[in-house]
């Protein structure tokens, strides 16, 4: 099985185990596309699978960041200038990437479908507190146990400054959250798809 | 070794049952004395000296300290937190509580017990699981075989009411199929060899709950050599290998789940592959007795042990209840939020109602004024000679 995407999704959701022969599955974004590729995705016409994105192994293994305060928010800059206002060391990015996974303790995904965003077992996989943007599809995660859910730019701005301020009390959402990712590992999610298409 | 088991309510809930049959096999071995105690009944134990307490729900905890015990412990089946909502923050925050409790645990499954590990790198815990009565659970050569030419069994059990069980989207996934299926609907109410002879009538289990400690029908259900098809609920590792003795399908994924029965009902083959293979988990999974004789090891291993940590418990019940208290604000804020737009919109269109009334009755006035203008009274007359024509 070969495993294909845009890079940034590769580095999150890729597995070393497949080959490059036999079938294609396709990290869904609504941007990459691949001729007779399964798409799996947590959203978006002609999925295989929906679901979120599988995680890359090594993420697990991710080193904790030295400030458990540092914000990165993924597709609204206002939430990342309103949470700046309010004195948080805050990055804005339109993609999760593994770089600015490195650089967070908090990540905000807002993605504006309802779904659980394609990349968000990743972040909680490498321990970081998540804010998203799912409020219908969750595959699973529940609100306030494994991740903060946000129906609107305000929650999410005051969701992320419960994780921002204090990051003892978010503790249970780390393990929880990464409890939760193990399900998403890539050394376990992709070879099921395998034995499927067998 | 005199052990309680506080329960608030007596039921046939599966954990229910499970903490009945510990008490009555322990009261079976040499030594001991085991009691089911309701918390509603603690008077009537008031001078009983307990050497183990152990809480059962959330709900029991404050009892271990009502009753006299030289030890106190928690029966762990799963997170009960995560069987409330995000807006039942108390409830959440009741059993969250458990885990930072200066007392000892027993869980029945490990991925409770690393979750605790994390959560609580102090406590002591220990895993126990729940055994299945393999005289009641056992495969019968009386079994039909599956057949292609029959439509695949169905079996989906589970309470309805609970949102944690997904029922709802467990019966849409069998009307999804498109191979012919027979669906059956348990809500309840059998007894275990109910239960089991409902399992060997079915070709496959569908469980696909969100929230499980460690879910007992899919085991049970492949001591009678019938498989599963699962969602990864928490515990379903514990005994399903995909493609082994069952089917892993994702969360919130029906058509994969469709798929999935459509497969089992295709290939008989695979069906059969799975119920081997559920067998020979079944086999190695612990009888009850294999598991009260765990459990009686366990509390003789945690009597023996130093005191639970005060201090560390104590630490971490102060970081939940701030995260309980932090979340708890934020919902107050959104709530005053949403109460002041609500004042807002209710003053707004109280205004619009005074002067849609002033209005109407600047209208009426008009039309009465009009009605007495002598055209009018004239113009009325003339219409009325008409109509009489």
């Amino acid at each position: 099985m070969r495993v294909e995407g845009a890079p940034e999704a590769l580095e999150l959701a890729g597995w070393d185990g497949g080959g490059a022969e036999g079938p294609v599955v396709v990290l869904g974004d609504g941007r990459w596309q691949v001729a007779g590729g399964r798409v799996v995705g947590p959203t978006g016409a002609d999925l295989w699978r929906r679901m979120p994105w599988p995680v890359r192994d090594s993420l697990f293994d991710l080193a904790p960041l030295a400030d458990p305060a540092a914000v990165l928010v993924v597709g609204d800059e206002s939430v990342a200038e309103r949470l700046r206002a309010n004195g948080g060391d805050v990055a804005f990015a339109e993609r999760l990437t593994l770089d600015g996974l490195r650089g967070a303790g908090v990540v905000v995904l807002l993605e504006g479908h309802g779904a659980l965003p394609a990349p968000a077992m990743a972040v909680l996989a490498a321990r970081r507190v998540l804010v998203a943007d799912a409020t219908e599809v969750t595959f699973g995660l529940q609100d306030g146990i494994e991740f903060l859910a946000a129906a609107s730019p305000e929650q999410a701005v005051a969701r992320a400054e419960v994780a921002r301020v204090h990051p003892d009390a978010v503790r249970p959402l780390r393990v929880m959250g990464a409890r939760a990712a193990r399900d998403h590992r890539a050394s376990t999610v992709y070879p099921r798809l395998v034995a499927d298409l067998a | 070794m005199r052990v309680c088991f506080l329960l608030h309510e007596l039921g046939r809930a599966g954990g229910m049952g499970v903490i009945a049959g510990h008490a009555e096999r322990l009261n079976a071995l040499d030594g001991w004395q085991a009691q089911v105690v309701l918390t509603s009944e603690l008077d009537r134990y008031a001078d009983v000296e307990w050497d183990f307490a152990l809480a059962t729900w959330w709900e029991t905890a404050d009892a271990l300290w009502k009753v006299r015990a030289r030890r106190r412990g928690v029966f762990l089946q799963s997170l009960e937190e995560r069987f409330y909502g995000p807006r039942e923050l108390f409830e959440r925050l009741g059993a969250a509580s458990v885990l930072a409790l200066p007392v000892d645990y027993v869980t029945v499954g490990s991925w409770m017990r690393d979750v605790l590990a994390e959560l609580r790198p102090d406590a002591r815990c220990l895993v126990v699981r729940n055994g299945v009565d393999k005289e009641v659970f056992a495969a019968s050569s009386a079994r039909e075989p599956s057949s292609a030419d029959r439509p695949l069994r169905v079996l989906v059990e589970g309470n309805p009411g609970m949102w944690l069980k997904a029922i709802p989207e467990a019966v849409a996934a069998v009307e999804a199929m498109t191979e012919p299926a027979e669906l059956t609907r348990i809500e309840g109410g059998l007894d275990p060899a109910g239960m089991a002879a409902a399992y060997a009538d079915h070709d496959v289990l569908l469980k696909l709950s969100r929230v499980e400690g460690v879910a007992l029908p899919p085991i049970e259900a492949m001591h009678v050599g019938t498989p599963c098809v699962v969602t990864p609920h928490t515990g379903h590792e514990e005994y399903v290998r995909h493609r082994e003795n069952g089917l892993v399908v994702g969360f919130d994924d029906p058509g994969a789940v469709a798929a999935a029965l459509d497969e089992l009902a295709r290939d008989r083959t695979l069906l059969a592959r799975l119920s081997d293979g559920a067998l020979r988990t079944a086999s190695e999974w612990p009888s009850a007795q294999d598991s009260t004789a765990e459990l009686a090891r366990g509390l003789d291993e945690l009597i023996a042990a130093p005191e639970p940590d005060v201090t560390a418990a104590m630490a971490a019940l102060a970081a939940r209840q701030r995260l309980a208290i932090e979340l708890g604000r934020a919902q107050l804020g959104e709530l005053e939020w949403t109460e002041q737009a609500y004042e807002q919109a209710k003053g707004t269109l109280l205004e619009l109602r005074a002067e849609m009334e002033q209005r109407l009755g600047d209208t009426e006035r008009e039309l009465r004024e009009i009605r007495e203008e002598r055209a009018y009274k004239a113009a009325a007359r003339v219409r009325r000679i008409v109509r009489r024509r």
